[in-house]
């Protein structure tokens, strides 16, 4: 890792991305989010969209309801657009929307579009100092889950195997001094053994203190 | 060639007995000569997880729920996810059942068949063949075992009986008896004297070990002969008995009760005897007397099930499961220790030679080599042999195995292969193939296992 000291982004497997942003520092990232314009990624975006342009158009219509006096701009146009609906269906859709379906709509429109669809879990290794992880929220709004753990409460990181439902997965966990659970490290996402491997290399070689006088 | 080996029973460690050491010692001793080797069980308490014992032996404690005495619920296809995901990432040939009482190791077999595993099955235990729950645990044996590739016994007669419950082909049925660590069970440095005779007793005091028979015989044995003294070990629900009918007959200097006893305390125990008593009702193997005779007492012991096979004829007295017999057998044996005429310090080197683990796990392995030029069956002859196991079960096997095959397309969806991590292996060991008889009798100083002294109670 050491003569690599680029703070790019490279994919070492598939599924973990490593940076190094500093010679002393190595941070290793397992996500599932999408490449950017793959079909995922562009589904879930055409997807949201449709959400958020079903709820604005339902506002909108409401808007013209109420005042009605003024103007019907978005009932007008789309009569002209579409002569042949019913003017009777669509007022009688204006009424039948109260104010409160639509906010509850509009609330979980609102939560919908704020989803991120995808996990991200990382392990922030600070030679020295300790390690970092990180466990990203299901939503934007919400925190990501983090925890600093330093090094002099570390007591061993290991990998090992474990029964989730109905499958055996294995796990990295750190020991922490004091503490009568182990902190697993990547929780949701629980990557395959090659990158928990690879990841258990780097960050034994970080936290070691004959690593560090390196 | 070495082969990845699981085994999958109800019963093993923490819990104490004589099933547990068996699968225990024989996976140690396959491991020695090359092999890897799972062991699958449910969990105790919180013994919940992956664990690796001494010689690199990986336990998988799956969590399970436990219904009767350490046994699992049996369902019939829960237990098909976890050990799809064991076997793909354990790489295992062989999936090894123990005990027909186990769930675990039923569901496990059925699973292994439907996978295109090879399958053994050791049973440990006799069975009758009139109670209710006898008829049941056979149905199903018959079930699982019609389509096992090897069944291995503990003795020809647990053999005889596992070949009628199970309607089996004697051919494929073979009998690997129990061994036993006889560096753990040497003789006294230096005998007991014989003024006094003392008359070792220890087993689970349940009414099948023939604790009742113990009460009948022992206030005649201490009316009879003068300075003969009683040592009895072990707990159970029958202890309650035997100490009425201590305080009945005044024999509280001459009987004395131990309790339970842990397994590597048994030799300190036998040693301070002459004679060892064993008046079981149904034995399959009866690995205590073997114990005995090789701590080098002299066995009186009752001629049920697999006993008369255990130990040569001038090591035993054999007495019909009767209160008048076992009294004579024990007072022929009482005269033949005082007068000299056998000679029980002697037992140990011939028992050394009779059992010894590595001989067992030899025999395994012949059977693993043979059951892996077996070829796999296919589906609709497997059926066909489920079919023929009864009018109504028949069918009801048949649409249990057509169940799991269907299970086993959901699961190879659901949880494609590609998906399960390769688990790592344990350093192998370097194949000793060809083994010197001195060295087999040598065990070497691996045999003593610490971990054996978890054990509380003496099988």
């Amino acid at each position: 890792m050491e003569q690599e000291k680029e703070a790019t982004q490279k994919p070492v497997l598939s599924g973990l991305r490593v940076r190094n942003p500093t010679p002393s520092t190595i941070e290793y990232t397992v996500t599932t989010r999408p490449e950017r314009w793959s079909r995922r990624f562009t589904t879930a975006l055409v997807l949201k969209a449709i959400v958020v342009g079903i709820i604005l158009f339902f506002i909108l219509l409401k808007q013209d309801y109420c005042d009605n006096g003024l103007q019907d701009g978005l009932r007008n146009s789309i009569l002209n657009l579409k002569p042949d609906i019913n003017p009777k269906h669509l007022d009688l859709l204006r009424g039948r929307v109260h104010w409160y379906y639509l906010a509850l709509l509009g609330f979980s429109g609102i939560w919908i579009a704020s989803l991120r669809g995808y996990t991200e879990e990382s392990l922030l290794v600070l030679r020295g100092l300790g390690v970092q992880v990180t466990t990203s929220s299901s939503s934007y709004f919400v925190k990501a889950n983090t925890r600093f753990i330093p090094t002099s409460t570390i007591q061993d990181i290991f990998i090992h195997e474990g029964f989730v439902g109905f499958e055996v997965r294995f796990y990295m966990a750190i020991v922490v001094k004091d503490e009568s659970e182990v902190v697993v490290v990547f929780p949701k996402l629980l990557p395959r053994r090659e990158i928990l491997e690879n990841v258990w290399r780097g960050s034994r070689s970080l936290y070691e203190p004959e690593a560090k006088t390196q | 060639m070495s082969y990845n080996i699981a085994m999958v029973s109800d019963f093993f460690f923490p819990q104490p007995g004589g099933v547990e050491s068996h699968i225990y010692q024989v996976s140690s001793k396959l491991v020695d000569r090359g092999h890897k080797v799972v062991i699958i069980t449910h969990s105790y308490g919180d013994r919940t997880g992956v664990r690796y014992l001494a010689n690199g032996i990986k336990v998988y404690y799956v969590p399970f729920w436990v219904v009767y005495r350490e046994s699992a619920l049996p369902t019939v296809f829960s237990f098909f996810p976890i050990l799809r995901q064991i076997v793909l990432r354990e790489r295992i040939d062989i999936v090894h059942g123990h005990g027909s009482l186990s769930a675990f190791c039923q569901e496990g077999l059925l699973h292994a068949k439907t996978m295109g595993l090879k399958t053994c099955f050791t049973d440990h235990s006799l069975f009758g063949f009139a109670d209710a729950a006898s008829i049941l645990t056979n149905k199903l044996l018959k079930f699982t075992l019609s389509d096992v590739d090897h069944v291995i016994c503990v003795s020809h007669t647990c053999k005889e009986n596992t070949v009628l419950r199970a309607a089996l082909d004697p051919f494929t049925v073979s009998a690997i008896p129990n061994a036993l660590v006889s560096k753990d069970f040497r003789p006294a440095d230096s005998p007991p004297p014989t003024s006094t005779i003392t008359i070792v007793v220890i087993s689970r005091l349940f009414p099948n070990k023939g604790c009742d028979l113990l009460v009948a015989t022992i206030p005649r044995i201490c009316a009879q002969h003068e300075n003969v003294r009683f040592i009895i070990g072990g707990s159970g629900p029958k202890a309650i008995d035997l100490e009425q009918m201590i305080e009945k007959n005044v024999l509280q200097d001459r009987v004395e009760m131990l309790g339970p006893i842990r397994h590597e305390d048994v030799r300190n125990v036998m040693i301070r005897g002459q004679i060892y008593l064993h008046a079981s009702l149904t034995e399959a193997f009866g690995t205590v007397i073997v114990e005995a005779a090789s701590c080098g007492l002299y066995v009186v012991c009752t001629q049920v099930g697999g006993i008369p096979e255990v130990l040569p004829s001038e090591m035993t007295i054999f007495a019909k499961p009767e209160e008048d017999d076992i009294f004579a057998a024990t007072s022929r044996a009482i005269h033949a220790i005082k007068s000299g005429t056998v000679r029980p310090e002697m037992f140990h080197d011939q028992i050394r030679q009779m059992y010894s683990w590595t001989d067992v796990a030899e025999r395994t392995e012949k059977v693993y080599d043979g059951i892996m030029r077996l070829r796999s069956s296919r589906l609709i002859d497997r059926l066909k042999r489920y079919y023929g196991c009864g009018v109504w079960a028949g069918k009801l096997f048949v649409l249990c195995a057509v169940i799991d095959y269907l299970l086993m397309m959901f699961l190879e969806f659901w949880w494609p292969r590609r998906n399960i991590d390769v688990a790592r292996d344990w350093p192998r060991k370097r194949v000793v193939r060809k083994e010197s008889p001195s060295q087999t009798d040598a065990e070497g100083p691996e045999e003593r296992n610490g971990w054996v002294s978890d054990m509380q109670d003496q099988e």
